[in-house]
């Protein structure tokens, strides 16, 4: 955690919750640690914002839970990807590219 | 799918929500549990790793709050525990519980009980399905300003067969008649229907068959009885079906009971059928017709108009003696039947949503005196990790619970304040104004009072809720409840709660003031004729029986006579309609030395056919001239008895008397008439800004079989009428009296509309001012108490009682004069809007609005006099002491 974590943009949380889920089922301390780890930590995911996030995402449907044992043996909830949570990472994705490069192509303008 | 796993996971959280919150528990507690393991890994102490979970967590209890609100389901969860909560708190503090629900029972009983008369009186006068197709078609006279003429036969019959706008059209006309046989003879109200007249209105018969084409070959002597008619005269019996009644001496069938919804035209008891076709096919003249029609599927009002106007513009030039510059005018009949009704009735309406606004900030500002003193309750719930959502929510929830009560109480008190309105109403108002009737508290009138509770309840918590969750919770822990700065941005909320209060109260009371005062100033119009001391009632001769004109009279002969010498009778007389009553007998007429008017400009007259002493039974004085004589015969010359305004109309520089007087239709065989006298103009409403243009005809020379009967006496007139009603049923039992009242009643029912909504307005207005006064004292009150430390150090540095006293007053005061000023301007520019709305019964009139004003003023002071008083009263050393 050396680097200073950056706020999140809203909405982009959703799209790395379904990101850091696309390999394989997790439990929230592993969707946060992945997230930090595929941002080269520059987003660190708290459980205020997670869990929350986590809920509504079931409810909308884009991932389901159950309950599992961790490495450690501990009981721990699952959450893992749906078919129209993939839909969404692939719509969430495009979005996202199609505003960075936007917000690229501005930031170049002189 | 999404929507399938949502309405799970609604129903999930609703009936499994202990599970799903233990669910959520155990989640958050293993994650922290694996921070600590990590922690533990990466080489802290087992105190360090706890210490460093926790802080990355941020409390289990926070984060359970934030799952929490995050859902749809877990919402209405949160809403449900939000009541419960709210619920809690309620019950915890009774006082202010009593009080707000009772403003708010209020505020939201009154507009429950005028939006039930809304509701039976204007959006749905009659029962009838698909209502909105059903219009009223009338011809019109634009040149004479005459927009509601009847309509004349033949031209409904060229209506029917040329209009292709309705599904059905109808003709019906008053056949009122004398109902003899068993028991006492009575008038009963009856009309006579064309056999599209049922179908039309579409109500099933309760009974029997309604009437149909088969009546009216050769108009059948048969009847069909309106339900409540049914009910009171033939107590419901089934098998009435095949049996006789006696109308105006003939025996007509029974052959139907209407339905109970069927109540057109209103007041109506009997229908009998009305063959047009074989008796009336060419008169194009006498306009006695009220015409419905059906619009059928692809018709609109206005598209029904332009193909009957087409219809009526061919008439116009096929008859330009009768049809010259008539049009007609298709009108939804809701809205027909209701014109007169609806204005003062959303007048009502208007006031009483200002009574509730008014009941609503009082609530709002009771609310506000208990924010602080729970301010820290809020404090630990936002600590315990509740958003500024979350309280405001929780705030609202809490008002709408009251409003809902309130709501709940206001219902019952509407149900029982609409009885005390409806017990005084005439029972002829009661039987014609359209839905009268059928005024109750039903499904829709408490869908409204629920909507109206759920909005009150935001509004009251609204105020509160943002000035709560804006303050500095922190500071609210800390700080003590006496200090001498808090409350200061609540302070000025109140005092602007305070301003509206005294608006929308000033506005009230000035309406109320002036529909009371409208209501008097109806009742003292000058009408032109003594009103006292006179009994009135009618008759109708049944022409089967009086068929001869020396019949007719013979009858009148005996009864005036009879009547004159009963004891304590001074004069009696017969004239068509009584003044201020209901209706006016028209009639066209040609005046000598003015040129024949163009067809479709005749100018009108109203006819009253009267015997000699009218005019000396209602005090009417002769100007020029003289009255009518019993000279005045059917063999003498034809003579009338003029108004002022027909003399001024016709002859402005002339002297009227000796001119001559044509009455009817230009060609008619009407005798030329020649003008008598000159008598006083009288009144035919008060409503009316001027007098109507009167023609007197001398009842010997024009016998009528029906008339009013007006009878002048030294006693109290309703003494009379047990034996004026014997009397005539010793002359003739088949010919009742009816509509017996005193003429005094006759003028005031003609403006019990106008009185029932002025004790309406008189009781919000009492309202207003009660809600007010508890307002601004309260508000005042809870002042002094929070300034009673600035008030100690005032007082300490030398103050007297009497500056103290000042200062409050002062501060009431300026508050008090805003508001005032406000609802002076408001309530000028809505009386100048409705004015003309409301026939002018409302006006603008200084004294009202000047003594209101000091009323009100007066008692903004009292109520802030009383807690200056108090503060007077304040010991410095122990204000300055604390607590």
């Amino acid at each position: 955690m050396d680097s200073q974590p950056t706020t999140l943009l809203q909405g982009t949380l959703d799209m790395l919750i379904l990101k850091s889920l696309i390999a394989g089922e997790k439990h929230g301390l592993g969707v946060s640690r992945r997230i930090q780890q595929i941002t080269g930590g520059t987003f660190v995911v708290k459980p205020g914002s997670l869990f929350p996030a986590l809920h509504r995402m079931e409810e909308e449907g884009w991932i389901s839970s159950f309950w599992g044992e961790s490495e450690n043996n501990r009981r721990a909830k699952y959450y893992r990807l749906t078919k129209a949570g993939k839909k969404q990472l692939e719509a969430e994705t495009k979005r996202w590219d199609r505003i960075s490069w936007a917000i690229a192509q501005a930031l170049e303008a002189s | 799918m999404p929507l399938l796993v949502k309405v799970r996971s609604l129903l999930r959280n609703l009936f499994l929500s202990r599970r799903v919150d233990a669910e959520l528990d155990q989640e958050v507690r293993s994650h922290l549990g694996m921070l600590i393991e990590e922690n533990t890994r990466a080489g802290m102490s087992p105190e360090e790793a706890q210490r460093a979970a926790r802080i990355e967590l941020g409390g289990i209890e926070q984060v359970k709050e934030q799952v929490r609100d995050a859902g749809i389901g877990n919402w209405l969860h949160a809403v449900i525990s939000d009541c419960r909560y709210g619920i809690r708190q309620l019950r915890k503090n009774p006082a202010f519980t009593t009080v707000a629900v009772l403003t708010l029972a209020l505020g939201i009983g009154a507009n429950t009980a005028i939006f039930s008369n809304v509701n039976a009186l204007v959006l749905r006068p009659f029962s009838l399905p698909d209502l909105d197709r059903v219009v009223a078609i009338w011809e019109t006279v634009p040149k004479q300003d005459a927009y509601r003429v009847s309509v004349a036969p033949a031209n409904f019959h060229d209506w029917t067969e040329q209009s292709e706008s309705f599904e059905y059209l109808a003709a019906t006309r008053g056949w009122d008649a004398n109902l003899t046989g068993e028991g006492v003879a009575e008038r009963v109200e009856g009309y006579q229907v064309t056999s599209d007249f049922f179908p039309l209105l579409g109500v099933p018969a309760e009974l029997g068959r309604q009437i149909s084409s088969v009546d009216l070959q050769g108009a059948a002597t048969v009847v069909v009885l309106s339900h409540g008619f049914w009910e009171r005269h033939l107590a419901g019996d089934r098998t009435v079906l095949g049996k006789n009644l006696l109308l105006n001496g003939r025996k007509f069938t029974i052959i139907g009971v209407a339905g109970s919804d069927l109540d057109f035209p209103a007041g109506a008891q009997i229908w009998t059928p009305f063959d047009l076709h074989s008796v009336e096919s060419t008169d194009r003249e006498t306009h006695s017709l009220l015409v419905l029609g059906r619009l059928n599927e692809n018709a609109s009002v206005s598209s029904a108009t332009a193909d009957l106007q087409a219809v009526a513009g061919r008439l116009a030039e096929q008859f330009p003696g009768s049809n010259a510059g008539h049009g007609v005018r298709v009108i939804r009949l809701a809205e027909d039947a209701t014109d007169g009704t609806w204005q003062f009735v959303m007048v009502l309406m208007g006031c009483a949503v200002f009574v509730l606004l008014l009941a609503c900030v009082n609530v709002a500002n009771l609310q506000l005196a208990r924010a602080s003193s729970r301010q820290k309750e809020m404090a630990i719930r936002s600590g315990m990790g509740a958003s500024r959502w979350q309280l405001i929510r929780q705030l609202l929830v809490e008002s709408t619970l009251l409003a809902l009560a309130g709501g709940i109480a206001g219902a019952l008190l509407a149900n029982w304040g609409m009885e005390l309105l409806r017990r005084d109403l005439p029972p002829f108002i009661m039987a014609h104004v359209p839905g009268l009737k059928h005024v109750a508290v039903d499904l829709r009138v408490l869908l409204f009072t629920l909507a109206v509770a759920l909005c009150s309840g935001i509004l009251a918590g609204l105020a509160p809720a943002f000035r709560f969750s804006g303050s500095d919770l922190n500071d609210a822990l800390k700080e003590s409840t006496r200090s001498s700065t808090a409350g200061r941005s609540a302070g000025r909320l109140r005092g602007v709660l305070v301003i509206i209060e005294t608006a929308l109260a000033l506005i009230l009371l000035v309406g109320a003031g002036l529909m009371v005062s409208g209501f008097r100033n109806l009742l003292a119009v000058e009408m032109g004729f003594d009103r006292t001391h006179v009994l009135t009632f009618h008759i109708a001769l049944p022409q089967e029986k009086y068929q001869k004109k020396d019949q007719i009279q013979g009858y009148y002969d005996r009864l005036l006579h009879q009547l004159q010498t009963m004891p304590s009778v001074d004069t009696v007389a017969c004239v068509t309609s009584l003044p201020s009553g209901w209706s006016w007998n028209w009639t066209e007429y040609t005046a000598e030395g003015h040129p024949p008017a163009s067809a479709g400009e005749v100018p009108s007259t109203v006819s009253q056919i009267v015997t000699p002493d009218f005019f000396a039974t209602l005090h009417v004085p002769l100007i020029k001239g003289r009255f009518i004589s019993l000279a005045d015969g059917l063999d003498a010359p034809p003579v009338a008895v003029i108004s002022e305004s027909m003399a001024h109309a016709n002859w402005p520089d002339q002297d009227p008397i000796g001119k001559h007087v044509k009455l009817g239709h230009p060609e008619s065989s009407e005798p030329e008439r020649r003008v008598v006298g000159v008598v006083r103009d009288i009144r035919s409403s008060a409503f009316e800004p001027k007098a109507n243009p009167t023609t007197y005809v001398p009842f010997a020379q024009m016998p009528q079989g029906s008339s009013a009967v007006l009878v002048r006496t030294s006693a109290d007139p309703l003494s009379l009428a047990r034996s004026v009603t014997q009397l005539l049923r010793s002359i003739d039992p088949g010919t009742p009296a009816y509509d017996v009242r005193t003429l005094e009643q006759v003028v005031s029912d003609n403006v019990s509309g106008v009185e029932s909504s002025a004790r309406m307005m008189l009781v919000f207005g009492f309202i207003a001012l009660a809600l007010a006064a508890a307002g601004i004292f309260a508000v005042m009150a809870y002042s002094v108490t929070q300034r009673t430390l600035e008030i100690g150090i005032r007082m300490a540095l030398g103050a007297r009682p009497f500056d103290v006293l000042r200062l409050v007053m002062a501060s009431a005061m300026k508050m008090a004069f805003v508001g005032l000023t406000f609802g002076l301007g408001v309530s000028l520019l809505l009386t100048q809007a409705i004015s003309n709305a409301v026939f002018g019964v409302i006006r603008i009139e200084p004294p009202v609005f000047a003594s209101l004003t000091a009323l009100l003023a007066m008692v903004a002071a009292v109520a802030a006099y009383i807690p200056a008083r108090w503060a007077t009263k304040v010991n410095p050393i122990h204000a300055l002491r604390g607590d």
